[in-house]
């Protein structure tokens, strides 16, 4: 009898190992989905309730979306929001922007600095799985309350360990820009479906265009 | 234990076969609803940011 028991505990395991799987490869997915979709549409409304209104708050609060940002080779559309929680942020679909502590960087309407965010490569949404197909010169596109915001794809860092955080500062090591400016910073996992080593594509503002005049050349037609 | 489970459900073995599979879908939905989603922050996968120590955000 006690052989039986120890299979059945076995199979049991393994059930709820292939379930796990599959929620976390399908289901949060699905939720991510969903989440991400009703918060760029919360944003919209807001930003069209407002406009005109009362000045944007000066800071935000962690978990508070505050962006979109586009990707429009890769076809990605999705919110960012304040702080790179895990439960908060990153796995209900959204892009974190690093805003806490000694990570703390720049918001893209700030005169220079870096702003850097992190997104999933995998499950959740997995808004940067594909960030590694990214070409010199690709736009990535971020609209917020007052302006779209332009980069262009400069560099890209295939392979960082964890712990490398200079690549989030205002002039990121590592990625040949020399002076201060208005950079991007995108980080996710890599090899997928792992957690081993970081990947970083960077980027260079190359258009401001307030809200007035309208989508940006990259995210029209 | 599963043997257990059967033998304690009610009806014919049809109706327990029902049971059985609303019991099963039942768990899966607490699994997907609550205890996954619970669990994912604490395992080690999918860490996407850089930070000091790396154990921040796991």
């Amino acid at each position: 009898m006690a052989g039986r028991a120890v299979g059945e505990l076995f199979i049991t395991v393994g059930v709820l190992m292939l379930l796990f799987v599959t929620y976390q490869l399908w289901y949060t997915n699905v939720l991510a989905e969903r989440t991400a979709d009703g918060a760029v549409g919360s944003l919209r409304e807001d930003w069209a309730a407002g406009a005109g209104g009362a000045a944007a708050p000066k800071a935000f609060e962690p978990g508070q979306g505050f962006a979109i940002l586009y990707i429009p080779k890769l076809d990605v559309k999705v919110p960012v929001a304040e702080g790179v929680s895990k439960t908060k942020v990153l796995d209900r679909g959204l892009v974190g922007h690093y805003a806490e502590g000694a990570l703390k960087t720049a918001m893209p309407g700030d005169r220079t600095g870096n702003f850097a965010v992190a997104g999933h490569r995998n499950t959740h949404g997995e808004p940067f799985r594909f960030i590694n197909r990214l070409q010199p010169g690709d736009p990535v596109v971020v609209e917020t309350r007052e302006a779209y915001y332009t980069y262009e794809m400069t560099s890209i860092l295939p392979q960082t360990p964890p712990a490398n955080v200079g690549v989030l500062r205002p002039v990121p090591e590592g990625s040949g820009f020399t002076g201060p400016g208005r950079y991007l910073t995108l980080t996710t996992c890599t090899p997928e479906f792992t957690s081993t080593y970081r990947m970083v594509v960077w980027g260079r503002m190359v258009d401001e265009r307030p809200r007035s005049k309208g989508v940006p050349a990259a995210l029209a037609g | 234990m599963y043997g257990w489970i059967w033998r304690h459900l009610p009806g014919n073995a049809w109706v327990r076969a029902l049971i059985s599979l609303v019991l099963v879908l039942a768990v899966v939905f607490v699994l997907f609803q609550y205890v996954f989603p619970w669990a994912e922050p604490l395992l080690p996968f999918n860490d996407v940011t850089v930070d000091e120590g790396s154990g921040a955000t796991r």
